[in-house]
């Protein structure tokens, strides 16, 4: 069954549409990175630290000029277009973005002149929700309040589109839950969205409809998640199991005294003996494996 | 240039707390005013030239010290703002905190004729006169220097290149300025016109510096 | 209706949903016409992505058990009793080969099986095929 076919009979809107970004630094690049997300659906970006995920994000921002490639964010194709569509979109980034000094009021008085559907009722709403204290300022506030408060004043202002940078990192489990909770209650009406960055996968597993795979700068895949999963099959046996064939299908081999695991293409774990035990994978084991993978292969 | 207002108000708010403007111009006044009463008189005013310089050269620059710190480029990208309203906005607040610098001058010498009209003569008239011309042409000046160094490399990756250029173009323009209008009496049309003179220059580099700070800033990563 | 989806089963969620509503169908706890959460409410409720849930109800209809109704949402068919039969034969002969595979593994003997099967029937009362 393709998805395609699913979601035929309805007029998809894309709300970011990204094809071919390339970005060179003079230690790292960006390459060909491409992609769409229509509007009622949330968005994974995964891969290590340094893959490039920051960096597709600022660009979609218009933070980083892109050396090629189209954007187009909320229908804007140009730097100046996309400006104008700020009210509509809601962005955390990672790391600090205000004043050392400011509390949630100052935050809330700077930033409401600029959005037109600011709505200082929700704000207040989001922070009392999120226990944000109102008394503390911003340097002393946690990594997890900090990235709070920015997700709260990213959506005081009913944005449709909310891109979201590493949101859970500083975030506790009950914390990280909500969130999740909240961002698929911001979806659930079908005209909404949601980019978000992570490195951590497992509650990104269930909830994203999409997932884009970055790796030292270079996409891996993009699509859904459960075709991505279910590409892959964990591999485990024993040492005897390891026929040189197997070795050199399986992607970030392990090897230890008493057998090896390793991810293998799931088409390929069709006729495998029975002695071998294949299993589904997570996302972050897809991460361990592929990046051992490439480890390897830089030894080698 | 609506958009470039707010840019101004959000600059002021993130300059405000680390360093007040108005909390400064109080302090140095209100000192002023007291050393004014005492045996010092009216040099008393300018003594406190060299402090409210000092003190507002450096409040010019807080924007950029703040955003380097604190990331606040990356606040400003969020904005529906382009970045020739950011640019727009940072220059009309170096104009405003200029401007603010002249009026304060004119309050303390406002201040000190209320408390001793004996003071106003020609000669103190036009010495009043030429620095009230003059440190509003110093900040303008500095921050024309400055802004688009500021807004090309940021604060953080050359305090000193930042700083040897601000007092450069303070000490520079202070000395043109002071040594230009040497002689001229500042009240007669001769003198007048001597004032637009140096008004219209400053305020063309000015200009120029902000047109050149729009180019830089649009090219830059942030 | 209950449905609960495990990250551990082993079996892709899209799969699970799928299962428990046929179940529920099938058994009759879910009567022709009952209107099913919508895709983005069952999403949302169960917290797994709206793709997932779109691929369940996708095959479900597919497979006969619901219809779409353009604006509406699902529908639960009314299951002939034939078809109903088909899937309980199914079933039977997957979880039958199960007993088989485990049975050539431990080599017990099919008289030993046929035994097995009678004694259980006794004890069930010889009905509910399914649970």
């Amino acid at each position: 069954m393709s998805m395609n076919e699913v979601n035929s009979d309805v007029a998809e809107e894309n709300l970011i549409t990204v094809t071919g970004l390339t970005k060179q630094y003079p230690e790292f690049a960006l390459r060909d990175i491409s992609f769409q997300l229509p509007a009622g659906y949330i968005m994974g970006m995964i891969g290590p630290n340094g893959a490039g995920k920051t960096t597709t994000i600022k660009a979609l921002l218009d933070m980083v000029r892109p050396d090629s490639g189209q954007l187009t964010l909320l229908g804007g194709t140009t730097p100046a277009a996309r400006v104008a569509c700020r009210d509509d979109l809601g962005v955390q980034l990672d790391g600090s973005i205000y004043p050392d000094t400011w509390r949630v009021k100052q935050v809330a008085a700077a930033l409401a002149p600029f959005f037109p559907q600011w709505d200082a009722a929700l704000f207040a709403d989001l922070c009392q929700d999120m226990a944000i204290p109102q008394k503390t300022k911003y340097k002393d506030m946690s990594r997890g309040t900090q990235v709070k408060l920015q997700l709260a004043a990213a959506l005081a202002h009913h944005p449709r589109l909310l891109v979201l940078d590493e949101p859970t990192a500083g975030l506790d489990p009950l914390a990280r839950d909500e969130l999740l909770t909240r961002l698929q209650d911001f979806i659930a009406d079908g005209q909404h969205s949601v980019l978000l960055s992570t490195h951590l996968t497992a509650d990104l597993e269930r909830i994203a409809d999409y997932v884009l795979y970055i790796r030292d700068g270079r996409q891996q895949f993009f699509g859904h998640v459960d075709d991505l999963l279910g590409a892959y099959v964990l591999v485990k046996g024993g040492p005897a199991d390891l026929t040189p064939a197997l070795q050199a299908a399986v992607i970030g081999l392990r090897r230890y005294g008493e057998g090896f695991t390793g991810l293998l293409p799931a088409a390929a774990g069709d006729d495998l003996p029975a002695t071998v035990v294949t299993e589904p994978i997570t996302l972050e084991e897809l991460m361990i494996y592929f990046g051992r993978g490439a480890h390897d292969a830089q030894r080698n | 240039m609506h958009n470039a207002i707010k840019m101004m108000v959000l600059d002021c708010r993130a300059a405000s707390n680390r360093n007040s403007i108005v909390y400064l111009f109080l302090v140095i006044d209100v000192l002023a005013v007291i050393l004014f009463l005492t045996p010092v008189g009216d040099d008393s005013l300018f003594i406190s030239f060299g402090a409210l310089l000092g003190g507002t050269a450096m409040t010019l620059i807080v924007p950029f010290m703040a955003a380097a710190q604190r990331g606040l480029d990356a606040l400003y990208a969020l904005l529906p703002l382009r970045r020739r309203d950011i640019v727009n906005g940072h220059y009309l607040f170096g104009g405003l905190v200029a401007v603010s610098m002249g009026l304060n001058v004119m309050l303390l010498v406002g201040i000190m004729l209320l408390l001793q009209p004996s003071i106003l003569t020609p000669e103190w008239l036009s010495r009043v006169i030429r620095f009230a011309l003059m440190s509003p042409a110093m900040l303008l000046m500095m921050a024309a220097v400055e802004y688009p160094l500021l807004l090309r490399f940021g604060f953080d990756r050359a305090p000193q290149l930042v700083l040897l250029p601000l007092i450069g173009a303070g000490v520079g323009t202070g000395y043109l300025v002071s040594t230009g209008l040497q002689g001229i009496d500042l009240v007669s049309p001769q003198g007048v016109l001597a004032g637009t003179i140096v008004a219209v220059v400053v305020i063309a580099v000015f200009v120029v510096s902000l047109l050149l700070g729009r180019r830089l800033y649009e090219r830059r990563s942030l | 209706m209950r449905i609960v989806v495990s990250n551990k089963a082993g079996q892709p969620i899209y799969q699970q949903i799928e299962d428990q509503i046929k179940t529920a169908i099938l058994s009759g706890d879910l009567a022709a016409g009952t209107l099913l959460p919508s895709i983005r409410q069952l999403a949302r409720d169960l917290q797994i992505s709206v793709i997932t849930t779109t691929r369940a109800y996708h095959d479900l209809e597919e497979q006969g058990f619901v219809t779409n109704v353009q604006g509406k949402g699902s529908y639960v068919l009314g299951q002939d009793s034939a078809l109903v039969r088909e899937h309980a034969l199914r079933d039977i002969e997957q979880y039958l080969g199960q007993a088989l595979d485990a049975a050539a593994l431990a080599k017990i003997p099919p008289a030993e099986l046929h035994t097995m099967l009678d004694t259980l029937i006794a004890a069930e009362g010889g009905t509910d095929v399914h649970e």
